[in-house]
């Protein structure tokens, strides 16, 4: 199987009445979707759309943005998964940059006509594992949003490394309620889907309830999540998260560092999980991972060894650079910024990293946020990082342009005492990491998953009148 | 009132207008109800009233109607 438009067809062989896909209105079997599958097809290919033609997908995770992600792929179309809540200008971004010659929305009278009226047969395009299969737009935040091309054989790299990791097998059940307009998400979808398991799908965590009792009487065996979500399921629904979780097989954490205590917290709450995170980026899927159940905490910081076939290097500045099948060819129509980040076909990924002796990569920040102290280079993480485990501190923010600028969230509100922090940063920190400038602040400003807006935090250093 | 209490509460925390609120309102039907303007909310109703939500009830609250039937249970008298 070479193609991501084969993976339904191939199950529904195999096991057309098995439970495939679900949300919290329907259920579908493989056949069923199928079914649907090739009616979004047929629909597509009668309103003009032919193979390679863009076709964005504005959905709320739900079966109907399944059905049509496929249906687009089945069309031999490039499918552009959009978030649901996209504002009308980065919409319009996406437009320009992609020239989509359609816009499917939940809901639209023209997918409910596809999919009532149903087929049988498949359109049967004549596409290559060399064609863009899907155009996933960046949530940079600012400038232009770049669209990532990513052909079937890039994905399927990174599905035959996740699958062999991971370990899926028919048998799996995941809850999946992170954006599938991301490639975490959707990642997940694809992985499950080609072994032949279920998908339960619903927008994010916000019912929360709803989702943990899915958990618990759908036996799910799998739940991928941000470090986020799980710090919340774990300080404010402790003992009915572990009662729900208790019978998943594994949790796959991304998009954010997950702290070393969290994952042994998380690790202690559901001894039996078998807990993995692992490095990716839009451009470059799942290039590491690692079972932190099975590394032990010795290896808690790290985020795994290079997955096979994946070369990663670090260049002296610290940059990691990422090469092998996984790896996208580029922005879509943006040859500038592609050669920038791709500029001899290795990706610079913008991401500070070091390797050990064992091949085990570990993050230790983002280039564009180191902060220049009169030529020394201070890494804002590893202040935070310090900061975080002072007594007292509930979260912490650093950013700079040319001093260390520390933003304190303290666990009771009151004001901090900035002396003991200094203490305390310069008991463990080079003196020129050491902030220069502590400010009180009622939380940190965090993007969705869960990283510092350190642009938002530069800004308020003008707004506002330091502690010290 | 309870129901006046958290109708502010709730415009409040979720940063909405009047016009937006109703008692059937759900979590995820806005934007601003998000996973973690939901925790947000739980924990200043909690502060409002000087209560804590049994975990068991908290993952039952899923709506304004929700979240007044809660405050009631937790602040009835022991019969």
């Amino acid at each position: 199987m070479q193609l991501l438009s084969d993976i339904i067809p191939s199950q529904t062989s195999k096991r057309p009445e098995a439970e495939a896909v679900c949300d919290p209105d329907e259920s579908l079997t493989y056949a069923q979707l199928a079914e649907r599958v090739n009616a979004v097809a047929r629909g597509l290919h009668g309103a003009g759309i032919a193979p390679g033609d863009r076709v964005a997908v504005v959905m709320p995770n739900s079966v109907d943005f399944i059905v049509a992600h496929f249906g687009v792929l089945a069309a031999g179309a490039i499918s552009v998964p959009c978030e649901p809540g996209i504002s009308e200008a980065n919409l319009s971004a996406i437009r320009e940059s992609c020239e989509p010659k359609l816009v499917l929305r939940r809901g639209d009278n023209v997918f409910k006509k596809w999919i009532q009226a149903g087929s049988a047969d498949a359109v049967l395009p004549q596409r290559k594992p060399s064609d863009v299969a899907a155009l996933m737009y960046t949530t940079g935040t600012t400038g232009r949003p770049k669209g990532v091309m990513l052909t079937h054989a890039n994905i399927f790299a990174a599905l035959r490394n996740i699958c062999e990791f991971v370990g899926y097998t028919e048998a799996d059940r995941e809850v999946v309620v992170l954006p599938l307009s991301h490639n975490f998400g959707l990642g997940h979808i694809y992985c499950n889907l080609l072994c032949g398991g279920a998908i339960y799908t619903e927008p994010g965590l916000t019912r929360v309830g709803r989702v943990l009792k899915k958990l618990r009487d759908w036996g799910a065996t799998g739940f991928p999540g941000t470090p986020l979500g799980f710090v919340m399921l774990m300080d404010r629904y402790g003992d009915a998260f572990r009662e729900c979780a208790s019978g998943l097989r594994f949790i796959v954490v991304n998009s954010a560092p997950l702290p070393p205590e969290r994952a042994a917290q998380l690790q202690e709450l559901l001894p039996e999980v078998d807990l993995m995170v692992y490095y990716g980026l839009t451009e470059a899927s799942r290039s590491t991972f690692i079972s932190l159940s099975r590394e032990g905490p010795g290896r808690y910081r790290s985020v795994g060894r290079a997955m096979p076939e994946v070369c990663i290097e670090i260049l002296d500045t610290g940059e990691m650079v990422i090469s092998g099948p996984t790896v996208t060819s580029g922005y879509w129509n943006d040859p500038g910024r592609t050669a920038e980040a791709l500029p001899d076909g290795r990706l610079r990924t913008g991401d500070l990293g070091q390797l050990d002796e064992g091949g085990y990569l570990t993050i230790t920040g983002r280039i564009k946020d180191m902060i220049n102290v009169g030529g020394y280079k201070v890494n804002p993480e590893e202040v935070e990082r310090v900061l975080a485990s002072c007594a007292g501190v509930a979260d912490a923010g650093v950013a700079g342009d040319d001093k260390v600028h520390a933003f304190v969230v303290t666990e009771t509100g009151s004001a901090f005492d900035a002396e003991a922090l200094t203490r305390h940063c310069f008991s463990q920190l080079e003196s020129y990491k050491v902030p220069a400038m502590f400010h009180q602040i009622d939380r940190i400003p965090r993007t969705d998953t869960g990283k510092p807006r350190r642009g938002d935090l530069l800004k308020r250093i003008n707004e506002e009148e330091p502690l010290c | 009132m309870i129901e006046e209490e958290i109708k502010q509460i709730v415009l409040r925390e979720l940063k909405i207008g009047t016009e937006q609120y109703s008692e059937e309102l759900m979590a995820g039907d806005i934007p601003e109800w998000d996973s973690l303007a939901h925790v947000n909310l739980l924990m200043a109703v909690e502060k409002h009233f000087s209560i804590a939500f049994d975990v068991g009830d908290a993952i039952d609250i899923e709506s304004v109607g929700d979240l007044i039937d809660a405050v009631r249970h937790a602040t009835q008298p022991p019969s």
